[in-house]
């Protein structure tokens, strides 16, 4: 389904599947359901910040206008390029209210927003018992598995 | 004939322990060395392990170790098992899970057919009881955790132990440094270990296990970036 991101009115990570830690201007993000984690680069932990804080979309925009000074429309583009990216790893979720507050994003060079995917650790992380374990037993196998 | 080593790391185990040397001791393979490293149980696991060590070990008598220390968290215990050991290669064993009869075994044969530096294999969870016939919780899995992993001494010497600083995910910290580092790794497709899941377990208990995780993450990113840039 496509989304109507810039009509979002708060877009979070998609938890509890989605784990995250934005530290020193990287995020780190883990998807729980398959495995597989991120890093960020660019403008990219700017605007995870954001959504681990459950902003809009008008919100995240100005967040990165602010932080970077390039023009709205550029802003817009370059986020719903990225909210969609974030959302086919299935990384964010549209949801209600209310946001959390965070600082000021320091003033930096506009840079892409951009994320590096790592399945290379997917077996260990989810057959590690961090996952929390039911007689369902863990991982369960994905519909289109056992469909298979 | 190459020697193995097999590390039992344990933090108040008694309840399970029996289990899992009783495990070790019955293996089709005999082992050559089995080392346990009380990392500052209370509930006195290293004497569950001895008696259990004692009615068993008057038939072929396999060299035992205990090691007690405070309690360092379980990378500084499989450590301390490995700087106490002297096998070619090396196993680990949890104290709450237990390998079947022929896991060692299996998992020699498939290195020496495959002339890989580390082998896992297939674990099944279980919820109360580990061992022949136990029920598993959900499907069989292959799985790369410390119990299903026998690992060439050669690994650790070239790419050193475990990470002690982290509270979890030191075996997924490891692998990947192995990985990174060249060390040829397969999976056999054999049942290697029950793993027991219980109330107890490690990192089920532990509402910041995520964190953690997020954190080994970041650590091993950080060294591959150091290493490509070197």
């Amino acid at each position: 389904m496509q989304i109507d991101w810039q009509r979002a009115a708060a877009i979070w990570p998609n938890a509890p599947l989605v784990v995250s830690e934005t530290i020193d201007g990287e995020a780190i993000i883990m998807h729980h359901g398959n495995g597989h984690y991120f890093d960020t680069r660019g403008t990219g932990a700017l605007i995870w910040q954001a959504v681990e804080a459950g902003w809009s979309f008008d919100a995240m925009a100005a967040r990165l206008v602010a932080a970077t000074g390039i023009d709205a429309g550029q802003a817009e583009a370059s986020l719903g390029s990225f909210l969609a990216e974030l959302a086919a790893q299935d990384l964010v979720r549209v949801g209600t209210g209310p946001a959390l507050a965070l600082d000021a994003a320091p003033a930096m060079a506009y840079a892409p927003p951009i994320f590096g995917i790592h399945s290379d650790l997917a077996d260990m992380l989810l057959l590690d018992p961090v996952h929390d374990v039911d007689e369902g037993g863990w991982p369960q196998p994905r519909a289109s598995e056992v469909a298979a | 004939m190459e020697r193995v080593s097999i590390i039992l790391p344990c933090h108040n185990g008694a309840a399970f322990i029996a289990d899992a040397i009783t495990s070790v001791l019955h293996q089709s393979r005999v082992v050559d060395e089995i080392i346990l490293v009380d990392d500052g149980s209370s509930d006195g696991s290293a004497d569950v392990f001895a008696d259990v060590c004692a009615d068993v070990c008057a038939a072929y008598a396999p060299p035992v170790q205990i090691i007690r220390q405070s309690r360092q968290g379980a990378g500084a215990a499989r450590n301390r098992g490995l700087a106490a050991s002297s096998g070619d290669i090396i196993g680990f064993l949890d104290a709450d899970d237990g390998w079947p009869l022929d896991s060692v075994a299996v998992r020699l044969d498939h290195m020496a057919a495959t002339g890989a530096d580390i082998v896992f294999g297939i674990v099944r969870q279980c919820r109360h009881l580990v061992g022949e016939g136990a029920p598993g919780i959900g499907p069989d899995m292959a799985g790369r955790l410390a119990g299903t992993m026998l690992v060439r001494r050669a690994i650790f010497d070239r790419i050193g132990g475990f990470d002690p600083k982290l509270p979890s995910g030191e075996v997924i910290e490891w692998v990947a440094r192995a990985a990174d580092a060249g060390a040829v790794m397969t999976d056999c497709d054999a049942l290697i270990l029950y793993r027991r899941v219980h109330g107890g377990n490690m990192m089920l208990q532990r509402p910041d296990a995520s964190g953690e995780a997020l954190a080994m993450l970041r650590q091993t990113l950080a060294r591959r970036r150091a290493s490509s840039a070197a």
